[in-house]
């Protein structure tokens, strides 16, 4: 592989996790890990982004988890749990060297016209599932595109909406990635946008999650 | 416990069984002694060649034994300095409870059965990685100028590479490993670099799985569930 640029979404996180606090000791899953651990030698050997959603994302998950923890509150909690969560975050974004990329306007106005090629779409219902299956990873893809790097996911809803997008919607192909022991589709979207006249030209790995 | 021969007291049976756990401490930490002193002295072609020789040698040491002794019993006390070492990490509190859990059902189940040693050695990789990820969020990566942290975290991935059979990158990893634990990095990325490796890489390892180790000790519990979309 050689690229150079991952962009990370929470859930590759959460599986790393899963990799390596692990409850399931069945070989499948032992097996999964194995291969996953070696795939993530690739993803850590390039420069890693993240949106500024995802990070939101990724803190409030840990919020959550943290609000109904079998354990007594930190001792060093400080001011709030918010506050907490998000120093933790970001001493990791830090101590990884994660570039976090803001969501601004320009972001949105590319999510917008996108959003708008697929809603120009025939068959409602597939329309419907394919709009929520991208919902707030159209925001990722949008940036992958602009930092020319590749999107790292494990979303089936997102998996489902790009292997489904008519051709004559949006030119996006998808193809599988050999050399690891389990699926990894490599897709590629090409999006001409009227508005700004320019195109965005995106990549997103989409690893299929643990069983 | 050993088979009981008939023509053996129960005595012999013990002072056996003792003997030959001393002569393979003695066979696996003397190899494993004269790895290190060889390996701070090497250069890159020759660490490899070092320890494919001690490999080789720890080889010939087991067969020893196993002429000795007979090989089922060499085997499930190999088992046993696993689980001794394993025991000493749980100790420390070098393992979370998962892992503490499997390590100690498997020092429970008393059958001696080699589907048991092949779990064992399964397991042990992410074993090694989770001690290697504690001991880095614990503060211990440095002890008495070894990287302890480093050695298990590549030590873990060279039996990742044994269970999935490339005994050629394991070999790479066991000497990098050596190589680490030493502070002889430069050395260490060069070993790595033709598996596509590097202390860069084993250290943005030990960071991120180092703040799961965390996340496990504020009791945050992620499950398969979690990796869905939704947020809970």
């Amino acid at each position: 592989m050689s690229i150079k640029k991952y962009l990370l979404d929470t859930n590759i996180l959460i599986d790393y996790y899963l990799c390596s606090n692990n409850e399931d000791f069945s070989e499948g899953n032992m097996g999964f890990c194995r291969s996953f651990k070696g795939f993530m030698d690739y993803v850590l050997s390039a420069e890693l982004l993240m949106s500024d959603v995802s990070i939101r994302e990724f803190v409030l998950k840990l919020i959550h988890k943290m609000a109904i923890t079998p354990l007594p509150p930190p001792d060093n909690l400080g001011k709030s749990l918010v506050t907490y969560a998000d120093n933790l975050v970001n001493q990791l974004i830090n101590e990884l060297n994660v570039n976090v990329l803001d969501t601004d306007k320009n972001t949105l106005r590319t999510i917008y016209e996108l959003a708008q090629l697929i809603r120009g779409m025939q068959r409602r219902k597939l329309k419907k599932r394919i709009l929520r299956g991208l919902d707030r990873d159209a925001i990722n893809i949008v940036h992958a595109g602009y930092n020319e790097a590749t999107l790292l996911t494990e979303d089936e809803n997102l998996i489902y909406a790009l292997m489904n997008i008519p051709t004559d919607v949006l030119n996006i192909s998808c193809k599988p990635h050999n050399g690891f022991d389990f699926k990894i589709n490599n897709c590629h979207m090409i999006a001409h946008l009227t508005t700004s006249g320019s195109s965005l030209n995106a990549s997103v790995l989409l690893i299929s999650p643990q069983q | 416990m050993l088979k009981t021969e008939a023509n053996l007291t129960q005595t012999d049976v013990l002072d056996m069984d003792k003997r030959l756990l001393g002569d393979l401490y003695r066979v696996l930490f003397g190899n494993a002694a004269d790895a290190i002193i060889r390996i701070s002295e090497c250069n890159s072609v020759e660490c490899v060649n070092d320890i494919v020789d001690i490999i080789r040698s720890t080889n010939i040491d087991l067969d020893y034994l196993i002429g000795k002794y007979g090989q089922d019993e060499v085997i499930y006390k190999v088992l046993q300095v696993f689980q001794a070492f394993f025991s000493f990490l749980i100790e420390h509190g070098l393992l979370n409870t998962e892992y503490k859990n499997l390590v100690k059902k498997n020092l429970n189940s008393r059958g001696k059965s080699m589907k048991n040693v092949h779990y064992m050695i399964e397991m042990a990789g992410s074993i090694l990685m989770n001690a290697a990820c504690r001991i880095h969020y614990l503060g211990l990566s440095r002890v008495g100028g070894y990287a302890v942290d480093r050695y298990l975290l590549i030590l873990s991935r060279a039996m990742d590479a044994l269970t999935m059979e490339q005994t050629n990158k394991a070999i790479r990893l066991l000497t990098a490993a050596e190589l680490a634990l030493i502070g002889r990095d430069k050395e260490a990325d060069e070993m790595l670099k033709p598996i596509n490796l590097s202390l860069y890489i084993i250290d943005r390892h030990l960071t991120l799985c180092s703040f799961m180790e965390k996340l496990h000790d504020l009791g945050i519990i992620f499950t398969e569930e979690d990796l869905g979309k939704d947020v809970v």
